[in-house]
């Protein structure tokens, strides 16, 4: 089960609203807010489908994210599988 | 940390090492804690663009588990982008190649290692012997390790005598290349990534950074996040999601931006924004043919006036009055491009005119400041440019046309100066209409797939077809592999260890991690299984790819891009050094041209002195357009270009499920005024053609392109937009001008 640590940067002036928007997204756990820019989160999935997915809907979907980077990525389980 | 289960274990080590990459200490020691356990990391780079960014992988039972940023990378601290989350996949793919494979009776059949090799060297033999070494070549590519790039560039040039070998960026930074030979005299940035850190205003032409080269991106959104008086300017012929952190966007007609770079040049000098001393001491002027002074330059570009420029660009009078000021008035400015600008048949010039502006402000050589070409391939630059895997080019910025370069190459090659040829061999486009036209007839294909890639492909495929082409490759099938004779299982990214060669002059490490699968060999061992067989075999003495790059390194000392102080043991200790490097003790090149550097020489604040007297050149060049304007019967300009979900051909993310269903098919984006136009709605099929040929896929109405735009994502061989695209090349790069070409479209 596919597991990433993520920095989310998103523009200052919109971080309660992203903060917002990201507590309704299944699947995602945040860790705060730092330098005014960045939401540290962690994304947990079945598949690395559904990692994508929330990505693409974070990035593109939640006005004021500028960028998702993943920093760690966790797939044992899905390599197995693979 | 007994109490956390497995997963709450591994979801705080995710979280902790996310706050890490921003300098950020969540939960105490559990970022350490990522290193224990029976997980092994080995330090390495990413596979895809050029940026650099150094990555963490995790292995466990002889498998890849694990990918994390390298935080102590500086390229990157740790941060990555979404393809990222497929690393690993890659490897692991359906699609990796197993065992070489022999074209039997018309079919790819299974055969052994021996076979495969016997074959080809008979091949190269017979067609060395009987057509002579011009009737070889190799094609290789910026993804290769520089160790692989090195051995085939020795084996072609040195051993067989041809100068046939080329890499793919030739079809993506060879304009690059000459804007940085011909103003500055030497290839590559003189700046850094740390000139982002307090640039002050960014101009991005030509480039998608957001997508395209994302941590790069996400570098310039935090300096303008916590410096909101930071200015950016794109010019670009699409809103893309880089616009997101514009001040300003000129949305010019593809093709016609060099109008905007002189104009912005003339309001610069005319405002007052040119610094006279910085123009006096060390810049030269010249229109490319002949020197000019400052005077006539000004001369020159004074018809360039915004209202000139704009009727000719499509843009306004004020958004190039306003993208001067906001560079003039900035104390540091960064420009930075892609292929929006290096494909292009006036790909240099337009590299020299980014560079003017840099020249006439002194906006160069100073902390914030640098006129920085972004590279699309990860080793682009060290394998492929620094490594001469060019027709023209050898070795540590050497050119085949000067007998010393020939001569200090041949002595370390252990072979004799007149075994390399004086004359360049054959660029890429004339490399594979050789091969069209049976002039070439064996050809050694490395990591890149040009029956996919290649511009206007319907006059290349039938000689790739007709002529013996051996493809050295990690999967299969490819547009390539499928056309091969015989076709080589190479090991990938982790499965072997060499050095990648970034944006930044940065030189960085990659660890084996895994072994690669089924009879699948290092790409360098290949080479040399054909060296051997063809009786070189004592010119490649090499066990490996440590070998390999310390033969390499000896040909960079007391060159301008002097490696010698980066052998494996240090490079697998830092995260990558800078050159030049002339030594073990040396921390590496962060400015070029200016104190710190070791071959700056003089005084003054800066020394271009890869130039003959230390000044760089301010080019007046015409406002060329493009080879194939638009016209009643092909109104649509058809640009290409990269997405963020995949890459090139697609030979990797396509292996890969989930990137494959993000953005499934084909697509081309079209402003909703032509598609209203045209009676074409959201996701019809349409017919994209042009001179050349024509290619389906579904129409995106978006109001992304400007009017009169088509832009095309050209990763799916199932609608083959490079039908579509022109071969027409620079005449001084020879780079291809996939950027525009005349095309219409209809409902298919």
């Amino acid at each position: 089960m596919p597991i990433s640590g993520v920095v989310i940067l998103i523009e200052p002036k919109k971080s309660q609203k992203i903060f917002n928007a990201l507590k309704k997204t299944e699947g995602v756990t945040t860790y705060g807010l730092h330098k005014d820019i960045y939401i540290v989160a962690v994304f947990e999935a079945k598949t690395t489908k559904e990692l994508e997915t929330m990505s693409g809907h974070i990035s593109k979907e939640i006005d004021g994210v500028l960028g998702v980077y993943p920093t760690y990525l966790h797939f044992e389980d899905e390599t197995e599988e693979a | 940390m007994k109490s956390l289960s497995r997963r709450e274990f591994i979801k705080a080590t995710a979280a902790s090492t996310a706050a890490a990459a921003i300098g950020v200490s969540l939960i105490p020691g559990m970022e350490k804690s990522v290193f224990a356990g029976t997980t092994t990391w080995h330090k390495s780079v990413c596979r895809y663009c050029g940026v650099g960014c150094g990555v963490m992988v995790g292995v466990k039972d002889k498998k890849i588990v694990a990918v994390k940023g390298d935080k102590e990378c500086p390229t990157n601290f740790g941060l990555l982008c979404v393809k990222a989350f497929y690393l690993n996949r890659i490897n692991y793919a359906k699609t990796r190649l197993l065992h070489p494979l022999v074209r039997k009776n018309g079919k790819l059949q299974k055969a052994s290692w021996d076979e495969a090799m016997d074959l080809v060297a008979k091949k190269f033999k017979k067609t060395i012997d009987e057509n002579g070494p011009d009737s070889v070549a190799f094609y290789g590519s910026g993804q290769a390790y520089t160790e692989e790039t090195y051995i085939a560039n020795k084996l072609f040039k040195g051993c067989f005598g041809t100068n046939n070998v080329e890499g793919n960026p030739r079809l993506c930074m060879a304009s690059a290349v000459g804007g940085y030979l011909t103003t500055f005299g030497g290839d590559e940035p003189g700046g850094s990534y740390t000139d982002i850190d307090k640039c002050d205003c960014f101009v991005l032409i030509g480039s998608n950074t957001a997508e395209a080269h994302p941590v790069v991106f996400e570098r310039i959104a935090k300096r303008k996040a916590k410096n909101p008086n930071v200015k950016i300017i794109i010019i670009d012929p699409r809103k893309t999601p880089t616009n997101k952190i514009a001040d300003l966007h000129l949305k010019c007609i593809p093709g016609y931006d060099l109008p905007i770079l002189h104009a912005m040049a003339r309001l610069l000098i005319k405002e007052g924004y040119a610094d006279e001393d910085f123009i006096k001491n060390h810049v030269a002027f010249s229109d490319g043919k002949n020197p000019m002074n400052y005077e006539q330059f000004k001369q020159f570009i004074e018809e360039f006036t915004p209202e000139n420029a704009a009727k000719t660009c499509g843009v306004t009078p004020s958004e190039i009055v306003e993208a001067a000021k906001l560079f003039g008035q900035a104390k540091t400015a960064m420009s930075m491009w892609t292929m929006g600008i290096n494909q292009r048949i006036a790909g240099v010039w337009a590299n020299n005119l980014i560079h003017n502006l840099h020249l006439l402000t002194g906006k160069i050589g100073v902390p914030g400041s640098d006129s920085f070409s972004l590279t699309g391939q990860p080793n682009a630059c060290g394998g492929v440019r620094e490594g001469g895997g060019l027709c023209h080019l050898l070795p540590g910025h050497r050119s085949v046309k000067k007998p010393a370069h020939r001569e200090a190459v041949a002595k370390i090659w252990g072979i004799s100066p007149d075994k390399i040829q004086p004359k360049p061999g054959l660029h890429t486009m004339a490399m594979f209409d050789g091969l069209a036209k049976g002039n070439v007839k064996c050809i050694w294909i490395c990591t890149t797939n040009p029956a996919q890639s290649l511009p206007n492909l319907n006059k290349y495929l039938k000689g790739m077809e007709e002529q013996f082409m051996v493809v050295a490759e990690a999967y299969h099938p490819t547009m390539t592999t499928e056309l091969a004779d015989v076709v080589l299982p190479v090991a990938m990214w982790s499965e072997k260890e060499g050095v990648y060669g970034c944006t930044e002059r940065r030189s960085q490490h990659l660890a084996k991690c895994v072994d690669p699968p089924g009879e699948a060999k290092w790409d360098g061992e290949a080479l040399m299984m054909l060296a051997r067989r063809l009786g070189y075999g004592d010119k490649f003495p090499f066990k490996g790819p440590e070998d390999t790059w310390n033969e390499y390194l000896t040909l960079t000392k007391g060159t301008d891009m002097d490696l010698t102080g980066m052998p494996y043991s240090r490079l697998k200790k830092v995260r990558g050094l800078q050159w030049p490097c002339p030594s073990e003790d040396h921390p590496g090149t962060e400015k070029r041209f200016v104190k710190g550097d070791p071959l700056f020489k003089g005084e003054g604040k800066i020394n271009f002195y890869k130039k003959p007297n230390g000044r760089a050149i301010v080019f007046a060049r015409p406002p060329k357009g493009p080879e194939e304007p638009t016209d009643a019967q092909y109104p649509f300009a058809l640009t290409t270009g990269r997405i963020l979900e995949h890459w090139h051909t697609g030979t990797m993310t396509m292996t890969v499920p989930e990137l494959n269903r993000a953005v499934p098919k084909a697509y081309v984006e079209i402003h909703p005024d032509d598609a209203k136009r045209l009676g074409i709605a959201n996701k019809d099929m349409v017919e994209i053609f042009s001179r050349r040929g024509k290619a389906q896929m579904e129409a995106r109405v978006i109001d992304r392109p400007r009017k009169g735009t088509l832009f095309v994502p050209w990763h799916w061989r199932e609608a083959l937009i490079n039908l579509v695209t022109t071969d027409a090349i620079d005449p001084g790069s020879k780079e291809p001008e996939y950027k525009v070409c005349a095309a219409n479209l209809k409902k298919a």
